[in-house]
């Protein structure tokens, strides 16, 4: 029970550190707070049956830092957006490609045509 | 009698809307949220843009859309997509569609050019090394690309549209005709970051499983004035649950 328990601990602590420095830091919430579940069930049951082993409190710790980062990361990381230069040359490029393009149409193909939608019967 | 009330009931009946709720100028800014685990994650910011183009015969609306994932998110799975459609500034028919989509190491161009007299839509479609591929496809008569299809839903009379309207479209997506289908579910007020609006709740649906799950799953909100901008939407896609948020709205037509 004990060993199963710290191992688990270990596990989710491992997986909670790992999300908090990965853009997906809100993740990291998730195996936080199983592994500090488990970490305290762990250290629960080894105080009751004697000794504590060094590694509880080390997963306990590590979730802490996990978590720590995340809601650092959650509160003061800017949302902003990245360079989008090579999008905007794109827009650019497409736009002269299609007015060409729409020079060649005839201009009665620009005349035509409504909105179509169709009702559909209610039940 | 009750013969002739349900060939009328499922006689197909043709709507002519005008354009009076989308100008050129026109900038609304999004956030798109994906939730992962239960926890909301912004992704990407996507702008919808109107403007005006000029060719010597006539002038049209462009009606422009693109994603671009936020900086933190680049190195894990970055994306620019481009969607624009030049379109009849009155009707909103369909010209000329291009879509242009880069998401990590996948590229993908598509263009199409609308022939409305012939019903056809001849493609282009260009793939990573240059590979390029013509096709033209044969479409109805009021099939629009997924651009056009999302502003003509703005053109919509919901003051006179009773609660539970259903309205279908096509839209030809990926080379293909789809089905998509909007259900008018009747006005809710829901705040934004442009303040409380009360909107126009629809919801979307597809005959093809693989871009919106179900029929009652994704919800649009356009607001209930003569702009009915979409300030909020909530969708059930393949990979999970999402969400777009408005951030701002600028050179609206009303």
């Amino acid at each position: 029970m004990k060993k199963l328990f710290t191992i688990l601990a270990l596990i989710t602590s491992f997986i909670a550190i790992l999300f908090s420095v990965l853009p997906v830091s809100n993740l990291a919430i998730i195996p936080g707070v199983f592994a500090l579940i488990f970490a305290l069930i762990a250290f629960y049951v080894s105080k009751k049956t004697g000794r504590v082993k060094k590694i509880i409190p080390f997963t306990i710790l590590l979730t802490i830092m996990a978590l720590g980062i995340s809601s650092y990361k959650a509160f003061f990381t800017k949302t902003e957006l990245a360079s989008t230069k090579v999008l905007e040359a794109k827009e650019i490029k497409l736009e002269e490609e299609a007015i060409q393009e729409l020079e060649g149409l005839e201009i009665e193909d620009l005349e035509i045509n409504n909105i179509e939608f169709e009702d559909i019967p209610t039940e | 009698m009750r013969l002739l009330i349900i060939l009328f009931l499922f006689t197909v009946t043709h709507i002519s809307a005008q354009n009076n709720a989308i100008a050129a100028g026109e900038k609304l800014t999004y956030t798109a949220s994906y939730k992962m685990s239960g926890i909301l994650t912004d992704l990407a910011q996507v702008t919808m843009e109107a403007s005006e183009v000029k060719t010597s015969k006539a002038i049209l609306l462009k009606l422009k859309c693109t994603a671009a994932t936020y900086s933190k998110w680049d190195n894990f799975f970055k994306i620019r997509d481009l969607y624009e459609s030049y379109v009849n500034p009155n009707t909103l028919t369909p010209y000329l569609y291009n879509r242009d989509i880069n998401e990590g190491s996948y590229f993908k161009s598509m263009k199409y050019t609308f022939s409305h007299k012939t019903s056809t839509v001849k493609s282009v479609q260009t793939k990573k090394n240059n590979n390029v591929e013509n096709k033209t496809v044969n479409i109805g008569s009021g099939t629009k690309d997924i651009v056009s299809s999302i502003y003509s839903i703005r053109l919509f009379d919901f003051k006179m549209m009773p609660v539970g309207t259903k309205k279908s479209f096509t839209i030809i997506f990926d080379r293909e005709e789809m089905k998509g289908q909007i259900t008018y579910l009747g006005k809710e007020t829901i705040s934004t970051s442009i303040g409380d609006k009360l909107c126009y709740k629809l919801a979307i649906g597809s005959n093809q499983k693989d871009v919106l799950q179900g029929t009652n799953n994704n919800f649009l909100w356009l607001t209930a004035d003569e702009n009915k901008i979409p300030v909020y939407g909530k969708f059930k896609i393949p990979v999970g649950n999402g969400e777009l948020k408005i951030k701002s709205a600028t050179g609206l037509k009303n």
